[in-house]
């Protein structure tokens, strides 16, 4: 930085530590006196003056529908070992009979929301568009 | 809530969440990371609650966010800088109050992407301070750097967004 | 009244025929959901589009935004929706857009809704801050729909759907909206190599399966085989209902706790309401049904339980010592 013809130096970090009220008195005074004749640190203090403003005015942010709601809920895993120790003498044919057999047909998932999807795509060609595929801009959740 | 108090887990993501993923949002720029940010806080805030001294919530959060996301930043060899092809820009600006607030003519959609254009560390700081609005000592502390070093960071991040958006 | 010959797709739109409403014949004057249809595709609009909906006691309520021009409309809500300027449905999931409804793909006319419904017209309020036309439609002078066009362009500004005891139980609209001739129209989504859906001949399937009439004048416009299932799809000329058809049992861990139950004849089943209508789901002879539809929840259970029940077959010796099994089992797994 460069001495200024009134022998200070530009306040350079300063100007920013001004706007945010991190000087003392006693710097703040001296900021500004420097302000006064200098015209280079002017635009720099309008510059950082915008961008702060600009950044102050972010609105804030809302997080995607249910990201938190799927945190909180408990995940409950599905335990797959069977607690043998414990098995009476029918449960304990039972489970050999379950091992022998070929596996049973997996289990149909709701799958709702899929459904839910392919129904408004299907009706939406009819009908209009935006009422018939608004909803399916919504998350279905039919867990609670 | 009251300050004396230490919250459980649950009641920071009910009563915080929207403050966490602005804090990560205007951090990492793009919802993806945002998400994995907030959730990567939140499994650090469930530990460090045993050991957190009731004071400037929120403080307390923006810091494990900043930390957390800088941690990341660390790790990544080459982020991201483009959104990925199935995420269009968003068609709308997020919300319709934020124009108003903007009279000057930068939407928020501009800010931002200004924002993603700074070095992780100048992000960090000017995010603490205009988004937070945390004071400098307390960003210093966040950081862990010195005062003077956050002074100029702050500065410097906003010279360079000003001239992004000339 | 319309007419269409079913498999033609018609373009008879003033704009390319390869917009929104491309595969449905161009609307009569007194066809006001073509009508809506036909404008939605011609006139560009960005929007905020506001849904409500009861879910038993509860009230909901989400937003999306809506940015329509050149035929392709996308709607953002938490999930995103898109209609493609090839006449082509899109959802966006995290894995990316999925198509779901490909371009020409085919649906039969449903029935004249003059059959089943009587429909009025005259001049309505403000909407969205737009003088309206208000179309009331009633089912034997019940009052089930109320849909408010725009006078302008008969773009479908709200519509509000009511049970039988008259209370609003759904409604869809904007909340604003700007007309725009220039408004940019949104990105094409990246192509997908998801198989589409397929039309099915009826004649391929079985008349139990997909049966052409249901009750309360639900006609079978469309069958469609997706992944895993087959989709028959009923309209009664306003509302669509789809009949999801899987074999196996039904996964009652992955239920979740949101369902009402109901009886479906002598299955027992549960009902969900969605932001767009109904879910009906239970199981029978060795298939899980899913009943989804816009229709109000009284003609949804009518029409579900008019469908006729697969003659379950005898259990094999082995299937029935499994079932035992399974009973047994289930108690240690907890």
């Amino acid at each position: 930085m460069t001495a200024t013809p009134t022998g200070g130096e530009h306040p350079g970090d300063d100007l920013s530590a001004l706007l945010d009220g991190e000087l003392s008195s006693a710097e703040e005074a001296a900021v500004q006196a420097h302000l006064v004749g200098c015209l280079a640190c002017r635009h720099e203090m309008e510059a950082v003056s915008v961008a702060r403003q600009w950044v102050r005015a972010l609105p804030p942010v809302d997080a995607p529908f249910g990201l938190y709601e799927r945190m909180l809920v408990p995940y409950r895993p599905r335990r797959r070992r069977l607690a043998m120790a414990m098995v009476g003498a029918a449960a304990a044919v039972a489970a050999v009979l379950v091992s022998v057999a070929p596996a049973p047909q997996a289990p149909v998932d709701p799958s709702v929301a899929t459904l839910i999807e392919a129904h408004a795509t299907s009706a939406s060609v009819d009908g209009d568009p935006v009422t018939n595929l608004a909803p399916a801009g919504v998350p279905v959740s039919i867990h609670r | 809530m009251p300050d004396g108090t230490v919250p459980s887990w649950e009641e920071v993501a009910r009563d915080h969440g929207r403050f966490l993923y602005t804090v990560a949002f205007r951090l990492t720029g793009n919802d993806d990371d945002a998400q994995d940010l907030v959730q990567e806080v939140l499994l650090r805030v469930r530990k460090g609650l045993e050991t957190y001294r009731p004071g400037s919530l929120e403080g307390w959060l923006s810091r494990i966010t900043t930390n957390t996301f800088l941690d990341e930043v660390r790790r990544r060899r080459r982020r991201p800088t483009d959104p990925l092809p199935e995420n269009p820009d968003r068609a709308l600006p997020p919300s319709m109050a934020a124009d108003e607030a903007l009279a000057g003519g930068a939407l928020p959609d501009d800010v931002q992407s200004a924002l993603r254009a700074l070095p992780a560390d100048y992000r960090a700081a000017v995010v603490l301070c205009d988004v937070v609005g945390l004071p400098y000592q307390e960003i210093a502390d966040a950081l862990d750097v010195p005062v003077g070093t956050v002074r100029s960071r702050i500065h410097r991040g906003r010279a360079m967004l000003r001239q992004v958006l000339a | 009244m319309r007419t269409l010959v079913a498999g033609v797709v018609v373009g008879l739109l003033s704009t390319a025929a390869t917009g929104i409403g491309a595969g449905a014949a161009a609307a009569a004057a007194d066809d006001p959901f073509g009508r809506a249809r036909e404008a939605a595709a011609r006139v560009s609009f960005t929007g905020t589009v506001e849904v409500r909906w009861l879910d038993r006691d509860t009230e909901h309520r989400e937003q999306l935004t809506v940015r329509s021009a050149e035929g392709s409309l996308l709607l953002r809500g938490a999930n995103q929706v898109m209609v493609s300027s090839t006449a082509a449905r899109l959802v966006q999931h995290d894995d990316g857009w999925h198509l779901l409804w490909p371009p020409a793909l085919d649906r039969v006319d449903g029935p004249d809704p003059d059959l089943k419904y009587q429909t009025t017209e005259q001049d309505g309020p403000t909407v969205a801050g737009r003088a309206t036309t208000v179309v009331d439609v009633r089912q034997q002078s019940v009052l089930r729909e109320r849909v408010f066009l725009d006078r302008e362009t008969d773009l479908l500004l709200q519509r509000r759907q009511y049970d039988e005891a008259g209370a609003t139980t759904r409604v869809v609209g904007f909340t604003e909206l700007v007309i725009d001739p220039t408004t940019a129209p949104p990105p094409a989504p990246p192509k997908t190599s998801d198989p589409a859906p397929q039309v099915v001949a009826p004649a391929r399937l079985s008349p139990a399966l997909a049966p052409a009439r249901l009750a309360d004048g639900y006609a079978r416009v469309g069958i469609y085989k997706r992944e895993g299932m087959v989709q028959v799809l009923y309209s009664d000329g306003i509302y669509d209902l789809s009949v999801f058809e899987r074999e196996g049992l039904l996964d009652r861990q992955q239920l979740g706790e949101a369902g009402a139950p109901v009886a479906v004849g002598k299955a027992s089943g549960w009902r969900y309401a969605w932001p767009g209508g109904q879910v009906v789901l239970w199981e029978a002879g060795g298939t899980v049904f899913t009943v989804v539809s816009d229709a109000p929840l009284d003609q949804v259970l009518t029409a579900a339980r008019d469908l006729p029940v697969p003659a379950a077959r005898a259990p094999s010796l082995l299937e029935r010592l499994r079932s035992v099994a399974r009973t047994l089992i289930q108690p240690l797994e907890e």
